[in-house]
């Protein structure tokens, strides 16, 4: 009874991320929530995901965020919603910067004279601001508009892609980067990398996508 | 690169854990982007009879 106990002590992150990765999928996409009201006589059709019923609930959240002062100017005042949008690119240009350089730095594309730490812990530094600005200018823009990207499925993309990136920064290239590139296998380094470089473009895309889609 | 890195040393925990969390990653941007640009390319042929 020793092995297995010690199997999943010595595992016991990526166990959890295994099993996180699951439920997230479930939640997702497995109808398990029942619709209210239903009278469908196939009981699968009075069956909703998590993720539909949560989207759901959150209709009247999305129509108060319009009648807020930030979602009133937002919407009947043009030049503001211009003028914290380009702010709100500004901070996505100095987070993709920053993405951009540590990144190329530790597959190698760049930046080789310079010490690999110094330039990680630099950039990470502009990273956070960057992700503060563009979040705080961000949920100006979404009061302004909340009507409309509460149904647009490119947006809820947007948010998955986002909130991915931030756990992802936080709870798994820190982590690993600490250790010093050096330290770690070349596979892992290029894997943090890469899906760094493919989690912050989505995010950019998807957000770009916004402003012609609805 | 270290030396036990090059000579394949085991992954840890939370190296694994990253391995794991970046391929779930990788492999469901270049799912969603795929399905995009197909759905895409759909459009376009319907469009204009590709």
């Amino acid at each position: 009874m020793d092995a297995p106990a010690s199997i999943i002590g010595a595992y016991r992150r990526t166990i959890i991320t295994a099993g996180v990765v699951l439920v997230a999928l479930v939640l997702s996409f497995v109808p398990l929530w029942p619709v209210a009201d239903c009278v469908s006589a196939n009981s699968s059709e009075c069956l909703v995901t998590v993720r539909v019923h949560v989207w759901s609930g959150l209709y009247d959240f999305f129509q108060w965020l319009e009648t807020t002062p930030m979602g009133v100017i937002g919407k009947t005042w043009g030049a503001a919603f211009a003028l914290v949008e380009a702010v709100h690119l500004l901070g996505m240009a100095l987070l993709g910067g920053s993405v951009f350089v540590s990144d190329a730095r530790i597959l190698g594309l760049g930046f080789k004279d310079v010490p690999c730490q110094e330039i990680l812990d630099k950039a990470h530094t502009v990273f956070f601001w960057g992700l503060v600005t563009a979040i705080s200018t961000g949920i100006f823009m979404a009061c302004g508009v909340a009507g409309k990207i509460y149904y647009l499925p490119v947006y809820w993309f947007k948010m998955l892609a986002l909130i991915t990136g931030i756990l992802f920064v936080y709870f798994i290239k820190r982590p690993m980067l600490r250790r010093g590139v050096d330290n770690l296998s070349p596979l892992t380094a290029r894997l943090l990398a890469v899906s760094s470089i493919m989690v912050w473009v989505t995010v950019a895309a998807t957000g770009r996508w916004i402003g012609f889609a609805g | 690169m270290s030396e036990d890195n090059k000579k394949g040393k085991k992954f840890d925990d939370l190296e694994m854990a990253s391995i794991a969390a970046c391929g779930t990653v990788i492999v469901f941007l270049v799912v969603y982007w795929a399905t995009q640009i197909q759905s895409t390319y759909s459009l376009l042929s319907m469009a204009y009879g590709w």
